[in-house]
């Protein structure tokens, strides 16, 4: 059969699959006595052996087997919970991984992974042993207590040989039987294929199969011989029944697994008398039909698989389509009939809602990119020495596949940084009266068009002056900017490209990402990153984003002579001043706001923008932005109303102005840049 | 004549398998379920010829649907899946009232013939290709 076309479903079902695993095994780490999370574990493994088998990657099925049999002694008791075991576990999800990942690449699987069996095979035999005598003897394989089968066929041995298998006795007893019923008796043997996974069970089946066809008087071996699972061979049985013979072989022959049926007519030709002791072996399973009060319901798959780059042409299109209603809307004019007017406001209606419906289609829960992050936190903890409890809240929270996709990277940075730099050691923890356990928590929530992620440890916080001292030195910094910083300004140099305070580059913090391309991710994605940080108490990072990419609301204003999209994300609310109420000082200007006195400063002059013709001393019109995670004051020379913006990314040198995080095209067919608060 | 199938697995890649060796006149696939609950629910609903069950599972299990199944119609026709190491399941199975089984890795052959024995009908019907 031809697996190739199943290969990227395996891939991603398989992926998940280990991403459950890594995730419960955390979680059992934790709790140990809860049994629930062993079963789970047991059965992701066994999906992942029955998935890697038919695929034929025969190392991931056996590790996966291997992980099975292991949970499953977990499940029996017969191992316990401990932090070795924990850490066996996790190797092997791991190697299984690298298969995963070594089948996505290369389209095979020789990755080896036979130390790695034998280490876990030794650890069943010592843990097992260890157990044995620390506890009461743990029983080998249960094995079943057969109840005896009503009458006189029970078997003596479980694979005896076709011919003697049914005892002389037995034969006369069944001949009698069947004379007495008008049946005819057959002795059938049958020899279940050499490489048939299952023979015990092929047997039962076939004996179940044969009882439809009449009456089984014997069989050899029994149905509870078979259930305990200790059968290779053939099975005999004697069968009474109305079909010809080439029937019931051709019954049993259809079944697969079967190597040969040899049938032998038995039946008594003359009637004999005797008494009769022999009864039929009730047909096993056999159920009576009983009434049946459930009320029918069926709960509705409500899922649908769809390909992402449909996803992203509909919600292009659906772009195009919001920029011809702006157009139309544009164009229509209060002359236009009544009824025209009315469908258009119609359309306009439709067309926000189809667009509401698009977007939705593209959204996903944060729990797509931060489950994985348990796993990687305790990973780097332990590198470190470091024990760190983590948290997740609102992990339900939805965002812009496009956003979640950019997620990872930047919050895994953060994290590091939490467990190299911010958590302290267990002793220095004591030291300072601290619990001994570090804690790191993510806070998902959605504010208004935005989505807040909040990144908060309880470490050692980031000393202002210690950055400083460090910016300086780097040359990050002036002398000057160095005695006029704030410490809350100081902080936000630890954004600043090619900083670094760690004396040693550590193996998990020093890959080359720093926070300076945090900071540029989140700003590339349209959002903002601010820092909060108290000695001893911990630092807090923010990362405010937008609910999606593809179309923001915006708030066009006219600064000089051209036009600009402000996004509403970035917008707190309009305001008109005198220009009586600009206060200056130290070369800046400041306007009061509901914070106090906060900076004021002029998108024309910022931009560049031509400046306009007349000059008034009427009032002025503002915004209160947020501009680098704090509020500021924006002159504006004129408001042209709100409205929905495809953003089309800049391209080529365009992309090289800062600022700007996009164009639109207006209804008219013009060009107006969105302009990027952060960068600006 | 169509012969409606019922898939219950908990894993996307399996149904597919399942479904593609089903995907050939005269098999209809009725449904997919990932769990026995929505196997049974399914299948009182649906009331395929044929039912493929899967039996380690969330939620309810496979032996447990499949009983389920049994109680409301005796005479239903459930192929369990296995793999290997789950005999004393699948005999448990049996007892229970399953036809017959399939182990995976599957052989989609294997998997006709068994179909094909559990329906009762002879070698001429679906001839199994090479």
């Amino acid at each position: 059969m031809d697996m190739s076309k199943y290969l990227k479903l395996f891939i991603s079902e398989s992926s998940e699959h280990l991403q459950k695993m890594d995730n419960l095994l955390l979680e059992l780490e934790r709790s140990p006595q809860e049994r629930a999370l062993i079963d789970n574990l047991f059965r992701e493994a066994h999906s992942m052996k029955g998935m890697s088998a038919s695929m034929g990657f025969a190392q991931i099925s056996t590790v996966s087997h291997r992980l099975e049999d292991f949970l499953d002694k977990l499940r029996k008791g017969t191992l316990s919970v401990r932090k070795e075991v924990v850490d066996l576990l996790f190797e092997g999800f791991d190697l299984l991984r690298g298969s995963v990942e070594e089948v996505r690449t290369k389209g095979i699987s020789v990755l080896d992974h036979s130390a790695f069996l034998k280490r876990l095979e030794s650890y069943v035999q010592e843990g097992t042993d260890a157990q044995a005598v620390a506890s009461s003897p743990v029983a080998a394989p249960p094995a079943p207590s057969p109840t005896p089968v009503p009458g006189p066929s029970t078997s003596k041995a479980p694979s005896m040989p076709a011919a003697e298998a049914a005892e002389e006795d037995d034969v006369q007893q069944a001949q009698r039987w069947a004379w007495d019923k008008g049946l005819n008796l057959f002795s059938i043997t049958v020899k279940v294929a050499r490489e048939a996974p299952m023979p015990s069970a092929r047997s039962l089946v076939i004996y179940k199969r044969a009882g439809g066809l009449g009456e089984i008087l014997h069989m050899s071996p029994s149905m509870e011989d078979l259930q305990g699972g200790n059968f290779t061979g053939s099975l005999s049985m004697l069968l009474a029944s109305v079909k010809p013979s080439s029937e019931i072989q051709a019954a049993i022959m259809a079944q697969p697994e079967i190597e040969s049926v040899t049938i032998k007519d038995v039946t008594e030709k003359e009637g004999a008398d005797g008494k009769l002791e022999i009864q039929p072996v009730p047909e096993a399973g056999k159920i009576t039909p009983s009434s049946f009060a459930v009320p029918l319901q069926m709960k509705k798959s409500t899922m649908v698989r769809v390909d992402t780059r449909l996803l992203d042409d509909l919600i292009d299109m659906v772009g195009e389509l919001v920029t011809a209603k702006g157009s139309l809307i544009d164009d229509s004019s209060s002359l236009l009939p009544v009824q025209l007017c009315k469908d258009i406001d119609r359309v306009d209606s439709l067309v926000s809602g189809l667009y509401q419906l698009a977007i939705r289609l593209r959204m996903m829960p944060l729990d797509l990119v931060v489950e994985r992050f348990p796993r990687a936190i305790r990973d780097l903890a332990r590198a470190k020495g470091k024990e760190v409890q983590f948290e997740i809240v609102g992990k339900e929270v939805e965002l812009d596949r496009a956003i979640l996709e950019e997620l990872p990277d930047p919050l895994l940075h953060i994290f590091r940084n939490s467990i190299d730099h911010g958590i302290e050691s267990t002793e220095e923890r004591a030291d300072k009266g601290k619990p001994p356990v570090g804690r790191i928590r993510l806070e998902a929530m959605r504010e208004r068009e935005r989505i807040l992620i909040k990144i908060a440890d309880d470490g050692r916080g980031i000393d202002p002056a210690q950055i400083k001292r460090v910016a300086l030195e780097k040359g990050i910094i002036s002398r000057e900017v160095y005695g006029s910083l704030s410490d809350e300004e100081a902080l936000y140099l630890i954004t600043a490209p090619g900083f670094s305070t760690a004396g040693v580059v550590s193996d998990v913090s020093g890959r080359g990402v720093g926070m300076d391309v945090v900071k540029s991710v989140v700003e590339s994605l349209g959002g903002s990153l601010a820092i909060e940080s108290q000695k001893d108490v911990g630092t807090t990072i923010s990362l405010k984003l937008p609910l999606t990419l593809a179309i923001i609301q915006v708030l066009l204003v006219g600064a000089g002579q051209e036009r600009y999209a402000i996004p509403l994300s970035q917008i707190y609310r309009t305001f008109e001043f005198m220009p009586s109420e600009i206060q200056n000082s130290q070369g800046q200007e400041w306007i009061t706001g509901e914070e106090g006195l906060i900076p004021l400063f002029r998108l024309a002059s910022l931009v560049g923008a031509p400046d306009r013709k007349e000059e008034s001393n009427g009032p002025i019109l503002g915004i209160f932005v947020e501009r680098r995670g704090r509020m500021n004051g924006m002159v504006v020379d004129e408001l042209l109303g709100y409205r929905e913006a495809v953003v089309k990314p800049l391209k080529g040198l365009l992309r090289k102005i800062k600022g700007f995080s996009g164009a639109t095209i207006m209804g008219d067919g013009s060009m107006t840049l969105i302009v990027d608060l952060n960068t600006l | 004549m169509s012969i409606k199938v019922l898939v219950v697995d908990d894993a996307i890649f399996m149904r597919s398998l399942i479904r593609d060796i089903f995907a050939r006149s005269p098999f209809v696939i009725a449904g997919e379920a990932e769990n026995g609950q929505e196997a049974i629910e399914m299948y009182k609903i649906l009331r395929p010829d044929i039912t493929t069950m899967d039996i380690v599972m969330p939620e309810v299990d496979g032996i447990t649907a499949l009983k389920e199944i049994m109680k409301f119609d005796p005479q239903a026709k459930v192929i369990m899946c296995s793999a290997l190491g789950q005999e004393s399941l699948i005999a448990e199975s049996i007892e229970a009232g399953a036809k017959d089984f399939i182990v995976k890795p599957f052989q989609p052959n294997k998997v006709l013939k068994v179909v094909r024995s559990v329906l009762g009908f002879d070698e001429n019907f679906l001839p199994v290709s090479g």
